[in-house]
């Protein structure tokens, strides 16, 4: 529920204050009145009110005066202004200068209460806008304050590397200095992973990247991804084998099962264990189809598995140190998966091996 | 020639900065957890501490430098604290800006210079 609304009152009639005070307060509004222009002003001014009743005549000033000094002072406070004439020009007038709306006197108690709560819807929305629009820009900040440091402290780290090299700082046995130089190619290749993966994410989370489901073959494109990572499997001495028999019709959006399969089996292929193995099943049943991606690899510890799909989360093992990731390849795998109206689940052992399934329906809708 | 202990959860960190030290004729010992260092300077007994601010919960580097400095390696180091938050909001931390609360006896901004550490390392171990 929302905060109170504070409401203020700005009459020179004693009986319409008093009787919109015992109105809106029964309503459980806080209630402020002024029998004047400078009183009302004032207690505008001070802040704390929501909401302003204001009579077009006051003995001090006129009440639109009031509108514009609302307006001009950047005070967020929606007025209705009540009336004794209530003709169009009037209202034009008013409108023109700000007003949110008119009571007409005399008016009922009824029509007081509903006037009100039109303005206090208004000002409900307004405020859940303002909420979220700070929230969106607390996020934004965060997550520039994230990238930033992600993206230095690999470049700090060349940076620092290459100052020794070139300094005198890195000794003088060529081996040491090829571990030096691997170690900087290793960090910039993280660098542009998480480049690249950050706008695979943007493009999703912007909708500017459309989902395009069409006829396809689920077995050919996991053919296809288990072909490119070959050489890569090959240089760990890890082999991948392929459970599965074609065709797995699917109606779904290739692009994206392709980023979906691409990173889980390049995980299982890099944090894997030389000489491991990494099995891709694959099978329809009924409406569903179920990939799995199994490696005998090093495994998530249980206390990461929480935290896996966060955006910029690695697990921080001796093993996961020389091996590049940006954070945010299972972060897009689970958004693409949602995306298509799936879900991901995942099975490790630390020190075993981990097997992701992603279930996803056969035939994607919309 | 001193025995400098670096405490760091970046295990290249801790490479680049060996490099610098070793090079001028320095013992390093490196450790990665702040949890350890303690009991790992009661052992070996360094002639300076070099201790990075933000580890893995974002005040271990204080809590370490107040341990050190409470004696609880059974002896007081002095200690050159590192920081990479400092010119991130245009802070610089050292002696007088923090009113001498840290008590810490030098301060680096990251990313250091490597004859920043020289010097900072040289005159604490050839001075206490």
């Amino acid at each position: 529920m929302m905060e109170a609304v504070r409401i203020l009152v700005i009459d020179d009639e004693e009986g319409m204050r008093l009787g919109c005070r015992k109105v809106l307060e029964r309503r459980g509004f806080e209630v402020k009145t002024a029998a004047d222009g400078a009183e009302g002003l004032s207690l505008l001014r001070s802040g704390g009110i929501d909401l302003a009743l204001v009579d077009y005549k006051l003995p001090d000033r006129d009440g639109m005066s009031i509108l514009d000094e609302v307006r001009s002072e950047g005070l967020d406070v929606p007025c209705i202004m009540i009336t004794a004439y209530a003709t169009l020009e009037s209202a034009v007038a008013a409108t023109k200068k700000g007003a949110y709306d008119f009571l007409a006197k005399p008016f009922t108690p009824a029509e007081l209460n509903a006037a009100v709560d039109k303005a206090v819807e208004y000002i409900r929305l307004q405020r859940e806008a303002k909420r979220l629009k700070e929230e969106k820009k607390r996020v934004r900040l965060e997550f520039v304050r994230i990238v930033s440091h992600e993206l230095k402290a690999p470049l700090a780290t060349i940076e620092g590397y290459l100052t020794n090299l070139l300094e005198g700082y890195a000794g003088d046995d060529p081996e040491a200095w090829r571990r030096i130089l691997e170690r900087c190619k290793l960090r910039a290749e993280g660098m542009r992973k998480l480049i690249e993966d950050l706008l695979d994410l943007t493009r999703i989370e912007s909708g500017s990247k459309e989902s395009r489901p069409e006829e396809m073959d689920l077995a050919a494109l996991l053919d296809d991804i288990v072909e490119v990572f070959e050489p890569q499997a090959e240089r760990k001495k890890v082999v991948v084998e392929k459970e599965y028999r074609p065709p797995i019709p699917m109606f779904a959006d290739v692009g994206e099962l392709r980023i979906v399969f691409t990173n889980l089996v390049s995980n299982a292929i890099k944090y894997n264990r030389e000489g491991g193995k990494v099995t891709v099943k694959a099978a329809r049943e009924g409406d569903e189809v179920t990939v799995e991606v199994s490696d005998t690899g090093i495994g998530i510890r249980e206390e990461d598995r929480k935290k896996l799909f966060t955006e910029f989360f690695r697990a921080r093992t001796p093993e996961t140190r020389n091996i590049p990731g940006s954070g945010l390849g299972l972060a897009i795998v689970r958004k693409l998966v949602e995306l298509g109206g799936g879900r991901i689940e995942v099975e490790s052992e630390y020190g075993k091996g981990t097997t992701f399934r992603v279930t996803l329906p056969a035939r994607r809708e919309g | 020639m001193a025995k400098v202990m670096m405490v760091d959860d970046d295990p290249d960190f801790l490479d680049i900065q060996r490099g610098v030290l070793e090079s001028r004729g320095h013992e390093v010992i490196t450790v990665e957890k702040a949890s350890e260092a303690v009991e790992a300077a009661r052992r070996e007994k360094p002639d300076v501490v070099v201790v990075d601010l933000m580890m893995e919960e974002e005040d271990a580097g204080f809590e370490l430098c107040y341990r050190f400095k409470k004696g609880e390696a059974g002896f007081v180091p002095p200690v050159v604290m590192v920081t990479g938050v400092a010119s991130d909001p245009g802070i610089p931390f050292d002696g007088g800006a923090d009113g001498g609360w840290i008590k810490a006896d030098a301060f680096l901004n990251k990313p250091i210079r490597p004859e920043e550490l020289i010097s900072a390392v040289e005159r604490l171990a050839g001075g206490e």
